[in-house]
């Protein structure tokens, strides 16, 4: 089988200290070597802020043509070395699909968004509508849907359609399953596992829910800690990916669910009475009604773009039904304080100077603000500036700035996008940790799609479906509830 | 699919557009500016513009107010007048504008063989308006959502709206810049087009039109003189 990918001593290093020596610098990766042979599929897995994306923008080009770094060593591509080539040279052969696909869109509407890499290629117009039908067929999008009312799944479903329109064999794909329900990510998978068996497509994919990918890959190339102490990380590589072993490690007594849940007659916090919601033509709930208790925790599953995050603003109040009533005591002006409100990007929230400054922000309790630092290692950043942290820092910090709130009702969008198992695992222990501190009686609402998580992040399942039913399965959330 | 859509064509659109924008500019001392006006706004609504005037209306008319109050404290009742005028020449202007699908703007200016470069370009900056719109929606929720008010911490409040809209707009012109990079655009190409914009007859029956209105109204202005 051919090569169609060889790195030979690559090596990447961010510290640009000109005083420093290449053998004193510090390296995210240093003289890595491995080939990938066409029709290969290959998982790229290891902890958030590894440089698995560093790894992949290394390959496109992307390092460091656009983003500055320290490179060394040299990249082939189809046995042609590459290492001097501009990203553009690059793209011709290679694929690439980026994390935070809001960031990379230009178009208003879907159609225009997926021909315009193919525009760019010269292709004709009739095979341009050709692969467009296709590729709206396989990701379920509509070619008149307005790009700014697509979910983050489904902005990751159109920003894959591009890449794949474009037609290289050659697919890097960085958390391409980030925002994407279970159904739509094992579509894309066997799709890319059929371009991959049947016509010669090498593709390498980094995800953090490796049991989803992991029954599609060949080989597991896994970032682990370096034993050079200049150097952060190097590969593992599994030529059968049947040898590597998922290291989930959530353990029962370190991440408890709670099991006294107050019901019957617990307080009703939150009650939707026969609400509307529409956006334009988009129907996304209709006579849609669901009382939610005080100290109850709701896990709400659907498919991309079937109103999730939506009931998550309805909850707090950002949106307002089109018909029909929420009846909650938080509606109150004053009370809305006390629903803590995770959102999907961390940038939103994060603005002090300082990690400290940041975590005391509104904190209720500073030993709650100790228990959390020490549980997320924030430690040795304290003194930091927020926004110079990794996205999965970023992420743990703005979790853990709206838990030292203490909110009464917590809202958390997608809160383990991003998180390898021990973040994860660190997240969990701090919502533990909140429902100690009041007995349990904390009303959390968690939209997800991460299968490692959703059994510990509520017992109650809101199933959204078909963009306008609801099926409210608590009774029966044991038949639903999924398998690591 | 995309839809066929009704617009007039996008370079007819911008041409009309700054045309009625300068004429307007030129006609407001006019006693008659309010017949230009009424005219133009029969013409737009005889081509089917109706929800770009409701759109546009009433910030055109709550802006003209504002600006005519505004000159009125140190000026004539004539000026105020004039410059309320000025406002709805740039309405009459922007009804049109607004009604131009970036993309189609693109794909003509293309065939006129204007460098991508520059087309795409205009497209990114219409673009990220949009953008920047919405972030500044989400940055607001995120400050509601953490609890502060202006009234009661307003340095707070500008640091919590300026580092974030900040650090979006870097991070979304570094996620557009390596997008379009690796999604094959180049100015080295021409590259190809989805979709041919034409020029239909409903086009050459406006521009009949809007230049028989535009010529009166310009005699009129000149016979004046």
């Amino acid at each position: 089988m051919s090569c169609a990918l060889e790195v030979v001593n690559l090596s990447l290093s961010y510290d640009f200290s000109e005083e420093k020596t290449n053998r004193e610098k510090r390296w995210i990766f240093k003289d890595l070597n491995f080939k990938v042979n066409q029709g290969d599929f290959i998982m790229l897995t290891g902890h958030s802020g590894c440089g698995k994306s560093s790894l992949i923008n290394m390959i496109n080009g992307v390092i460091p043509n656009l983003k500055k770094a320290d490179v060394e060593g040299d990249v082939y591509i189809h046995g042609q070395r590459v290492t001097d080539s501009p990203v553009k040279e690059r793209t011709k052969s290679v694929g690439s699909v980026f994390q935070n696909p809001r960031e990379q869109i230009i178009f208003d509407q879907v159609a225009d968004e997926i021909v315009f890499p193919m525009e760019n290629i010269n292709e004709t117009p009739r095979r341009m509508r050709d692969k467009l039908a296709s590729l709206l067929q396989m990701t379920g999008l509509s070619g008149d849907a307005k790009t700014a009312t697509l979910s983050g799944g489904e902005k990751q479903k159109l920003m894959t359609a591009c890449t794949l329109g474009m037609g290289q064999k050659i697919l890097l794909l960085d958390e391409p399953l980030a925002n994407m329900d279970a159904r739509s990510a094992e579509e894309l998978l066997e799709l890319l596992k059929q371009l991959s068996d049947d016509e010669g497509y090498t593709v390498v994919l980094s995800e953090h829910r490796k049991e989803l990918v992991l029954p599609y890959a060949d080989k597991v190339y896994s970032c682990v800690k370096s034993d050079d102490e200049n150097v952060e990380m190097t590969l593992e590589i599994f030529e059968n990916a049947k040898d590597y072993r998922c290291g989930i490690s959530l353990l029962p007594d370190r991440v408890s669910r709670v099991t006294a849940k107050m019901t019957g007659s617990a307080e009703t916090v939150f009650s939707f009475e026969n609400i509307d919601y529409r956006i334009g033509d988009r129907v996304l709930f209709e006579d849609f009604s669901w009382n939610l208790k005080r100290g109850e925790e709701w896990v709400v599953l659907g498919e991309n773009g079937c109103g999730k995050t939506t009931l998550l603003n309805l909850l707090f109040g950002f949106v307002r039904p089109t018909a029909g009533a929420i009846i909650s005591p938080y509606n109150r002006k004053n009370n809305r304080k006390k629903i803590g409100y995770v959102l999907q990007n961390p940038d939103y929230q994060l603005f002090m100077p300082r990690v400290r400054d940041e975590l005391y922000l509104n904190a209720k309790s500073p030993e709650f603000v100790e228990q959390l630092i020490h549980l997320f290692g924030f430690e040795h950043m304290l003194e930091r500036h927020p926004l110079s942290l990794s996205e999965g820092q970023k992420r743990k910090l703005g979790f853990a700035c709206i838990l030292a709130n203490e909110p009464e009702v917590l809202l958390l969008d997608e809160p383990t996008v991003g998180l390898d198992d021990e973040g994860m695992e660190q997240l969990l222990h701090a919502l533990t940790l909140l429902n100690a501190r009041t007995g349990n009686d904390r009303t959390i609402v968690t939209v997800s799609h991460d299968k490692r998580a959703i059994p510990y992040l509520g017992d109650q399942f809101l199933i959204l479906s078909d963009c306008a039913q609801y099926q409210p399965i608590s009774e029966q959330f044991q038949t639903v509830r999924y398998s690591i | 699919m995309c839809k066929k859509t009704r617009d007039i064509h996008p370079i007819l659109s911008l041409v009309c557009s700054l045309l009625l924008f300068v004429s307007g500019l030129l006609f407001v001392k006019e006693s008659w500016f309010w017949a230009y006006v009424v005219t133009f706004l029969i013409l737009f609504l005889l081509f089917r513009y109706e929800s770009q005037i409701v759109n546009l209306g009433p910030f055109i008319l709550i802006f003209g107010i504002i600006m005519g109050g505004l000159t009125l404290i140190n000026g004539s009742r004539h000026d105020a007048l004039y410059a309320l005028y000025r406002v709805l020449a740039l309405g009459l202007a922007g009804v049109l504008s607004m009604s131009i699908k970036p993309i189609n703007l693109v794909r003509s200016l293309n065939q006129l063989s204007v460098p991508r470069w520059v087309s795409l370009g205009l497209l990114i900056v219409i673009r990220f308006m949009q953008i920047f719109r919405e972030e500044i929606r989400r940055i607001r929720q995120a400050i509601r959502l953490r609890g502060i008010r202006f009234a009661a911490t307003p340095g707070l409040w500008s640091r919590a709206f300026f580092i974030p809209l900040t650090v979006r707009m870097l991070s979304i012109s570094e996620g557009l810049a390596t997008s379009l990079e690796t999604r094959g655009f180049s100015t080295d190409s021409e590259g190809s087009s989805f979709e041919v914009i034409r020029f239909k007859r409903r086009d050459l029956i406006f521009s009949l039109l809007f230049l028989a209105c535009l010529t009166c109204y310009g005699y009129l202005f000149l016979r004046g003189r």
